[in-house]
């Protein structure tokens, strides 16, 4: 599938055109090039100092100087915004890679091995799914906002990173689940397929087998999930930080700029309108990916 | 079927311990026990009381003996420990004031989701690749896409601020309307008043909560129907010469009807998580907030309740389901 043979570049050829002609996923991925650029660029797009208190300019609404209005204490909140968007970016993207990764390499040797290995690893997976997340996930959070606990002083060693480490390693934790079982699903069917049956009587080690030749072919499933999982990442890092259990400041997400507006909700509704705005646009720009790909790369599994 | 019952309920029990463990645990690592809010107000309170009330409490044990007890008291006195913050047993914060509120917010939310799932994704099945199909898709995105506590504020803003007096911006009630006394007299004018009073605040948590599962549920039902309607059988009853209504509702909604009942019991997970955020967004007193509240304020008891009771809904909610399952559809059976 990633060979370069004609047959597979006409096949990919197919797929692209496939996932263009999906309009709200080609355009959702403009919007995401967009979000990402201007994340990347905010340090050279930002009107003002995003950390930078004005006690002239409280609660602006929206105007031609502040677009998206001024905060409590003065501040740009479109600066704001575009900071922010690094980090919920960030996070998202990233806790959504860790995440997969982690759900396919469990859920590829479940199915592979079969017998205990799978039995164990799926009733973990059952235990995580039953779990209630974010309670838990407020729990630990609590513990990262302290310092001196085991977990906080294991991640202060990271420096200005810790924050936004802390943050991915949590969500990554209850997150990889539905992956491991798409997956396991996936391999047990892939398995009995000839090409791995073949790979297996030419002697081929598990592990080649199982990387060079399962995951290759389950990678419509794995890339779908990942795009997927972005939103899903970004949504729970917004109502971490939200309840005050995520982003800590100096450092600013969306959600703890929700955070923050829903004190002044009722006199400045701006504050809150255009972080939730944001991850609103990002996470369905992320689910059309996801719904793009998947008819791309799997027009089987078309609902 | 018993035999099943009780394989399930053997089977949560690993679920069960090890949320208790991990909770216990990760609430043993948080600095600050109940003693040290004991010596904050008194002057007199040296460092040997201080170790006197710990071995006392046997707090200087190590994890997995106060474990055990708490377990032991748990299970066989039901005792779940006292909340440090309103003075009286945790199980009472729990069961008598929070969780009928969250139960009363997260039925409203399910029914809503149901009531608009079902129809929404019958008509956009049968009206496939139509205009109303299309609209009801991208809502279905918005839905899974929107962050709860987001929509929450906006139907405040939209809903309470903008038009005043129909829809509170929080809370349970009024606090001067109250469940009436009965009396021959006023009874049911009263009740209607206090009814009518508790669905005004209901309405806009239960909808927001209801977001995620409505808009998840339409979908899910909209490809149920699409596969039910090109079975052989509902093809059979059309040719016939059935109405395309009694197809439609008799043979084919019927069939799609029942992988719906299982999601109900997978979405427990999410609507315990939807929940502690709007119930924060909308200052409703449940179990969601509870956690919250108990968890800034150090009030473990209260949280290691409110949290293992939720692990316990959304265990039991997922053993009902499958039992439900196999009572509506004939071919599972778990004999």
């Amino acid at each position: 599938m990633i060979s370069t043979t004609a047959a597979s570049t006409a096949q990919q050829r197919r797929g692209l055109k496939r996932f263009l002609r999906h309009r709200l996923a080609s355009l959702s991925i403009v919007v995401i090039v967009l979000l990402v650029l201007s994340a990347i660029f905010a340090a050279q797009l930002v009107p003002f100092d995003y950390r930078q208190p004005n006690l002239l300019e409280l609660f602006l609404p929206p105007s031609i100087t502040h677009w998206f209005g001024s905060d409590d204490l003065g501040r740009d909140v479109l600066s704001r915004v575009l900071y922010g968007g690094r980090v919920s970016l960030l996070v998202g993207i990233l806790a959504a890679l860790v995440s997969t990764t982690v759900g396919t390499a469990l859920g590829v040797i479940s199915g592979y091995f079969g017998g205990w290995v799978d039995n164990l690893i799926m009733r973990f997976t059952d235990i995580m799914l039953s779990v209630p997340t974010l309670p838990i996930l407020i729990v630990v959070g609590a513990l990262l906002k302290e310092s001196g606990t085991p977990l906080a002083e294991f991640f202060a060693r990271f420096g200005a990173a810790k924050n936004i480490l802390a943050i991915i390693s949590i969500i990554v934790l209850f997150s990889w689940m539905s992956t491991a079982r798409l997956i396991r699903a996936e391999i047990l069917s892939l398995k009995e397929r000839d090409f791995a049956q073949a790979a297996l009587a030419l002697g081929a080690r598990a592990p080649r087998i199982m990387f060079s030749h399962l995951v290759p072919n389950a990678l419509a499933i794995i890339i779908v999930q990942a795009t997927l999982g972005v939103g899903r990442a970004i949504l729970i890092e917004s109502g971490l930080s939200f309840l005050g259990f995520g982003i800590q400041s100096p450092d600013v997400s969306w959600g703890t700029m929700l955070s923050r507006a829903q004190q002044y909700f009722l006199i400045a509704p701006w504050l809150a309108f255009f972080p939730g705005l944001m991850i609103f646009l990002t996470v369905l720009s992320f689910n059309y990916i996801g719904d793009g790909l998947r008819d791309a790369l799997d027009p089987r599994s078309r609902a | 079927m018993f035999k099943y019952i009780v394989t399930r309920l053997l089977q949560a029990i690993p679920t069960l311990i090890a949320v208790s463990v991990l909770v216990f645990i990760l609430i043993n690592w948080t600095p600050g026990d109940p003693i040290d809010q004991l010596g904050l107000n008194n002057p007199n309170f040296t460092q040997e009381d201080y170790q006197r009330l710990r071995e006392a409490y046997g707090l200087d044990k190590p994890w997995l003996e106060r474990y055990s007890r708490w377990v032991w008291g748990v299970l066989t006195r039901f005792d779940l420990g006292f909340s440090r913050r309103y003075g009286i047993p945790a199980a009472t914060v729990i069961f008598q004031q929070r969780l009928p509120n969250t139960l009363l917010l997260s039925g409203a939310a399910l029914f809503i989701a149901l009531a608009v799932a079902i129809p929404v994704g019958v008509l956009s099945a049968t009206r496939q690749y139509s205009f109303f199909d299309y609209l009801f898709t991208f809502i279905n995105f918005a839905g899974i896409s929107v962050p709860v506590f987001w929509l929450g504020m906006l139907l405040i803003y939209l809903f309470s601020v903008q038009i005043p007096g129909i829809f509170p911006a929080g809370g349970l009630s009024s606090p001067e309307i109250t469940y009436p006394a009965w009396s021959e007299a006023g009874f049911w004018s009263d009740w209607w008043r206090w009814l009518f009073d508790r669905l005004r605040y209901l309405i806009l948590p239960a909808i927001t909560l209801a977001s995620i599962q409505m808009a998840a549920w339409t979908r899910f039902m909209r490809s149920s129907m699409l596969e039910v309607m090109n079975l052989d059988y509902v093809r059979t009853a059309r040719a016939k010469g059935l109405s395309e209504q009694r197809v439609t509702y008799k043979h084919s909604l019927r069939n799609a009807l029942l992988p719906i009942v299982t999601l109900v019991g997978l979405a427990i997970p999410q609507v315990v998580n939807g929940a502690v955020l709007t119930e924060t967004v909308f200052a409703w007193p449940g179990m969601g907030r509870a956690i919250v509240e108990a968890i800034l304020n150090k009030d473990f008891p209260v949280a290691m309740a409110a949290i293992l009771l939720s692990a316990v809904l959304i265990v039991v909610f997922n053993i009902i389901t499958d039992l439900i399952y196999a009572l509506v559809d004939p071919r599972i059976s778990y004999s």
